[in-house]
Parts: structure tokens; C-alpha cells; sequence
């Protein structure tokens, strides 16, 4: 067996140096000395080259579009739309590269994200409704469709997607709220997306085979 | 789209609820049973193992989830899968978007490890597991053992009593204790290893000449390696770092003072804390008797009962369990962020592992690491054998020298083994 004589010490594996202070062992290898642990190389984490020109893409346009506003002076500081815009991007490409293992909370988290961005984004230019119109009670209600067959065709179970049906479903019920506040000019998509979301959440406590109750009940113990 | 039964969850212990929050890829919150064997392991042998009796620990076949206000464990069919050692001892096993078991079992030449997530289990619930695992292994391989070692293991407790959460049986609500002001200690400094890697220093030596050098010295063998660990700390500590104590975190195995044969967590910590002032305090005799009088404290029967109440506090309070989760995640991070300011390392002994006597001959020794941020030191024996096993994801050997030069200065043989790091060791 090798030996440290600085360190007093025997060394199992057959090393050149001792893993204490680094001195040169003496002594010969013995047969039958072996590693312990599996020799595991470095991999050195690096972002691929796509995320850093979209990254320097988007620095660009912003600073850009504010430098062009400058010079060119508007009515309204239509530069900070763009970065608004280019933020919410980001914000929702973090979301889905970051959800990519558990996609219905992915879908979910998504739908919410990018409602509450077109939202601010319609309200800030003006706010010509077609937010609240058009985008949010749509997105909902495809979000709803795409977690269900998503669940379907990755063969979640039920346990771990239910949830965010349900959650969905009750989003889906906010564009009655915006009909309420007589936000709403144009009826019919918000009609569908509470219709759809209202009878998907009966659906679900009349025929899940798992009781809504009790996935609800282990979610929200306090 | 499969149905379920509505009853197959459980709420984490409270001593587990600190784990989720605070974990990420540097301090993983992740432990590693291992067992070494006298023959190479045979990884399908080892699979029909584990399929044997994972049944027999139910609570090990949970996943973690969360929900509007806690975390909890939900109990999975998943059959888990024995696997070739392919990544760094004690890494990450806990991802939140990933629905994965909350264990690996996994094997190297002739080695059987057995990683947990810390959420799932402490010390004594995994070395449970991993014994009866190895016990069934061994029976498999060799035909020839007459007798059932699996049986003959001294853990009879029911598939209820394994996944009990022993806090809140024991938890005292009439009793108010008063929290202790924290001293900020002496922290490790220096480069770290890539890729979060920890590096493991393991000694194994004879067990009677510890014991026999701790009983010279008129300490238990807990006390004599705690007081070794903290003069190792102080003898590379810069002179300018001196005015902070050295602390060290020690985990008390609950179960000694309460009945319980729970698998899942119950312990407690105390804080062993030594200071260092001058240069003629780096020796032995001072701080064995500080640490040994600081046991005695920390050790009574009142003390532990306080402790425990303390962990249970927050779980019993109606205001803190009605903030919802991402709230709590943060809070519980800063306050853990907070409190591991008071820690310069830690040191858990789990004692003497014991098997079967008709198996005991197939097994080398058995070793015990954890995933930290800081420095730990982990020891347990096996028959005559005593392994020291020390994890830290700092490039520096420093504290394990001087903590194993000292030992070989008693003159103990010491036999040392690390972990590979490729591209440091050759420069």
C-alpha cells in the first residue's frame, strides 16, 4: 500500500499523490487497490449559441428602437412598448423552457403569463379593448383544449394534471367579470370561454374518476 | 388517464419541510448510504433486490409535489430502477417541475449506494432501508446462507409505524420555550470545485483504537472527534477570522429519547461551538472540555424536549400555515440563509451499524456522506472497522489534514480514499 509519511496515513486507491497534501507517495501499488468512486469527466455548462444572439438581438431592438424615439420625437414613447414587449418575451420563454418537464402546468402558467402581458400592453396604447375582446377569453379557453388532450396524449396522470384543469377552468370564469365591468365590446368570445370553462369544471366533479374533492383537499391542506 | 385512489398522500414531517425550499444544485439536501461488499455487485441481482423490498418501505415510493400551502408526499407505483453509479456522489435528486422518485439506488464495482433525498428520510430510516436491501441482495447472490437475513434483521416495526410522523406525536403544545439569540460563526472560505462538485475524503481506521484514544482523554467518541473537527477547522483559520467561534451543527437522533421506529425524519440539531482566541487555544484538553460540557447541556432531557417544540413551532402556528407556498418558499430561504450563518460545518456519528451474523462476512464496511454547502464529516462503523467520511465542495483539503494528521499522531492507522476530480488532481 502506498503511504504519505507526512501524513501518516495509508492511501486505498493507487495515486500518485497523497489527497491530504499533495506530497508524492512512496511505497509500491498493490494488486486489488481500486477506486472507490467512477471516474465522472467535466461537462462545462455553456448556453447555446441561439440564446445568446436571440439575447444580443434583443438588447439591440431595444436600445435601438429607444434611440430612434429619441431622435425622432413622437406623440407617445412607443420604444418602451417594444421593450415592454421584448420582456414579456423573455418572461414567457423562461416560463415554457422552464416548465418544459410538467407541460399542463406549463400550458397553464403560459396562458395566464401572456394574458396578463397583452393585457398591460392593450392598456398602455390605449386600451382599444382587443385584448380583453379577443386575446384573453380565447387563450383560455385553447389552453383548457390543449392541457386535456396534451394529458391524453402524454398519458399524465390524472393526479398530476387535474388540478390545473380545474385551476383553468376557474381563470376561464374571470372574462365574466370583465363582462360584469362592461369592459366588453365585442360578446362572443368571452361568452364561449365562460360557457366552455363553466361546464368543464361541472364536468370534472360529475365525471372524474379520481374525486376533485380530494386532489382539492391534499392541495390545499393547511 | 388512469384512476386513482384519493388516500395515498402524506404531509411532510417537520423536519422535513425545511429541505424543499432550501435545497438547489450546491447544497442538495441529498445523503448517501453506501455499502461495501467483499465481491463485485451484480447490478440485476441487485434490481430483483429492490423489487423485493421497496414494498416493505411504502413511503419511499413518493414523489414530492406542492400545493396551495405545503409541500406533500405522494405515494407512486413507479417501479425504481437500480443503476450504474453515473454522477457525482450526492447530487441534485429533488427537481420541482420533474415528478421523479425521491431515492437511487445505484452500484459501483463493489459498492451499493443508496442516495435520499433528505425531504423523504433521515440517517436511520435510510440505513433501515439500505440494510434490509443489502440483506436481500446477499441472500440472492449466495443461495448457500442458510436462514432468512432478512428476517433476522432486528427492524420489525409496521408499514404505519414506518411512515409515522413521529413530531407530532411527541409535540407538546402547552409548552412555550424562548428562541436563542444567534452567534454569527467562522465560515469556510476558498475556491470551490466546478460544476458544484463535492469532494469526499473517507478514512477508515480500527474502531477500539478510537474509542480507547477518546477514552484517554475521558470523552465518548462523538465528543472526541467533534473536538478533533473543530481544531482542525481552527488550525487553518486565518488569525484575522479568530474573534468568531468555530460552531459545529451535530444532528441528534431523536429516537433515542422518544419511541419511535419511524423511517421518516426525527432528529434535532445542536450547536457545538468553540472559540479560539489566541494560539494557545489550538489544543486538544480546552476544547474537549468545552465540547464535553456542552453535550452534557445540549443532551438533557429537557433541552431536547425544547428543541423539538421549536421545530414544531411554526407547524402549529394558524398564521404561518395559511401563507401560501411561494411565500413561504422565500421566507423559509432567507431565514435558512439566515440561520447557516451560525455553522461552520457539521458532524453526525450514526453509530454502529450492525447485520445479521449469517451475512456479516460478505461485507467490507459500510460509509455515510451528505451534499453540503459547508464542510461535513459523517462516521459510522461496522464491525471493527470506523469510516469518517468527510463531503465540502471546496478545493482546499486543509481541515481534512489536519483533522486526520492528528488522528495518525495517536498513532491509529488511517487508511485514506477520495473521490476522483479529474482535471484538478493532474493540474
Amino acid at each position: 500500500m502506498k503511504t504519505c509519511e507526512k501524513c501518516r496515513i495509508t492511501v486505498g486507491a493507487n495515486r500518485e499523490f497523497c489527497p491530504l497534501c499533495q506530497r508524492k507517495l512512496s511505497g509500491e501499488a498493490e494488486q486489488g487497490q481500486e477506486e472507490i468512486f467512477p471516474h465522472l469527466p467535466f461537462y462545462y455548462k455553456q448556453y447555446h449559441l441561439f440564446f445568446r444572439i436571440l439575447i444580443f438581438a434583443s438588447i439591440t431592438a431595444g436600445a435601438v428602437s429607444l434611440l430612434t424615439n429619441f431622435l425622432i420625437p413622437t406623440r407617445i414613447w412607443w420604444s418602451l412598448i417594444v421593450i415592454a414587449g421584448i420582456v414579456c418575451m423573455w418572461m414567457i420563454l423562461a416560463t415554457a423552457i422552464k416548465k418544459r418537464h410538467n407541460i399542463t402546468k406549463g400550458v397553464l402558467s403560459l396562458a395566464v403569463l401572456i394574458s396578463v402581458c397583452t393585457g398591460a400592453i392593450d392598456y398602455s396604447t390605449g386600451f382599444y379593448r382587443w385584448s380583453v375582446n379577443y386575446v384573453i377569453p380565447i387563450l383560455l379557453l385553447f389552453a383548457m383544449l390543449a392541457i386535456v388532450i396534451l394529458a391524453r396524449v402524454l398519458h399524465s396522470r390524472t393526479e398530476d394534471y387535474l388540478i390545473y384543469l380545474i385551476v383553468n377552468g376557474l381563470f376561464g370564469l374571470v372574462p365574466l367579470l370583465f363582462l360584469l365591468l362592461g369592459w366588453i365590446t365585442v360578446r362572443w368570445p368571452s361568452l364561449c370561454c365562460i360557457m366552455v370553462s363553466f361546464l368543464s369544471l361541472a364536468g370534472i366533479f360529475v365525471f372524474s374518476k379520481m374525486d376533485p374533492r380530494a386532489e382539492l383537499k391534499k392541495r390545499l391542506h393547511i | 388517464m388512469r384512476s386513482v385512489k384519493s388516500e395515498n398522500w402524506n404531509k411532510l414531517d417537520n423536519a422535513a419541510k425545511i429541505f424543499p425550499p432550501t435545497s438547489n444544485e450546491r447544497d442538495t439536501k441529498v445523503f448517501r448510504f453506501s455499502c461495501q461488499l467483499k465481491e463485485p455487485v451484480d447490478g440485476l441481482l441487485l434490481q430483483q433486490a429492490l423489487d423485493d423490498v421497496i414494498g416493505k418501505f411504502p413511503i419511499f415510493c413518493s414523489v414530492l409535489k406542492r400545493g396551495m400551502f405545503w409541500y406533500y408526499l405522494e405515494h407512486r407505483e413507479t417501479r425504481p430502477l437500480v443503476l450504474p453509479e453515473h454522477r457525482p456522489p450526492c447530487s441534485e435528486l429533488y427537481d420541482r417541475n420533474r415528478k421523479n422518485l425521491l431515492f437511487e439506488v445505484t452500484h459501483f464495482r463493489r459498492r451499493i449506494n443508496l442516495e435520499i433525498y433528505h425531504a423523504l428520510s433521515d440517517g436511520t430510516g435510510a440505513l433501515q432501508f439500505l440494510r434490509t436491501l443489502v440483506c436481500r441482495y446477499l441472500s440472492l447472490a449466495h443461495p448457500e446462507i442458510s436462514g432468512d437475513p432478512v428476517s433476522e434483521l432486528d427492524y420489525d416495526a409496521s408499514s404505519f409505524e414506518k411512515g409515522e410522523d413521529s413530531f407530532l406525536k411527541y409535540y407538546d403544545p402547552k409548552k412555550k420555550v424562548k428562541r436563542e439569540k444567534m452567534i454569527r460563526a467562522y465560515q469556510l472560505k476558498g475556491t470551490l470545485l466546478p460544476e458544484n462538485r463535492q469532494r469526499v475524503v473517507e478514512g477508515t481506521m480500527p474502531v477500539q483504537q478510537v474509542l480507547r484514544a477518546a477514552k484517554s482523554h475521558g470523552a465518548t467518541l462523538t465528543e472526541y472527534l467533534c473536538a478533533l473537527m473543530l481544531l482542525a477547522i481552527a488550525k487553518q483559520m486565518p488569525v484575522t477570522a479568530r474573534r468568531k467561534p468555530v460552531s459545529l451543527d451535530v444532528p441528534i437522533n431523536l429516537r433515542n429519547y422518544y419511541e419511535s421506529a419511524t423511517a421518516r425524519n426525527f432528529f434535532g440539531v445542536m450547536q457545538v461551538r468553540c472559540r479560539f482566541e489566541r494560539q494557545e487555544d489550538l489544543v486538544l484538553e480546552p476544547v474537549l472540555a468545552c465540547v464535553k460540557q456542552t453535550f452534557q447541556r445540549e443532551l438533557a432531557k429537557d433541552k431536547i424536549e425544547e428543541r423539538m417544540i421549536q421545530l414544531s413551532a411554526m407547524e402549529h402556528n394558524v398564521v404561518a400555515r395559511a401563507v401560501p407556498l411561494p411565500i413561504k418558499d422565500m421566507v423559509l430561504g432567507f431565514a435558512s440563509k439566515y440561520a447557516r450563518v451560525a455553522t461552520t460545518g457539521s458532524l453526525s456519528n450514526v453509530g454502529s451499524i450492525t447485520m445479521p451474523e449469517c451475512v456479516q462476512s460478505y461485507i467490507d464496511r459500510f460509509d455515510l456522506m451528505t451534499g453540503t454547502d459547508k464542510i461535513q464529516a459523517c462516521v459510522c462503523s461496522y464491525l471493527e472497522q470506523l469510516t469518517i467520511t468527510f463531503m465540502s465542495g471546496f478545493a482546499s483539503t486543509e481541515v481534512q489534514k489536519h483533522f486526520f494528521r492528528m488522528l495518525s499522531a495517536e498513532g491509529i492507522p488511517v487508511c485514506i480514499e477520495t473521490s476522483p476530480m479529474p482535471e484538478i488532481e493532474e493540474g
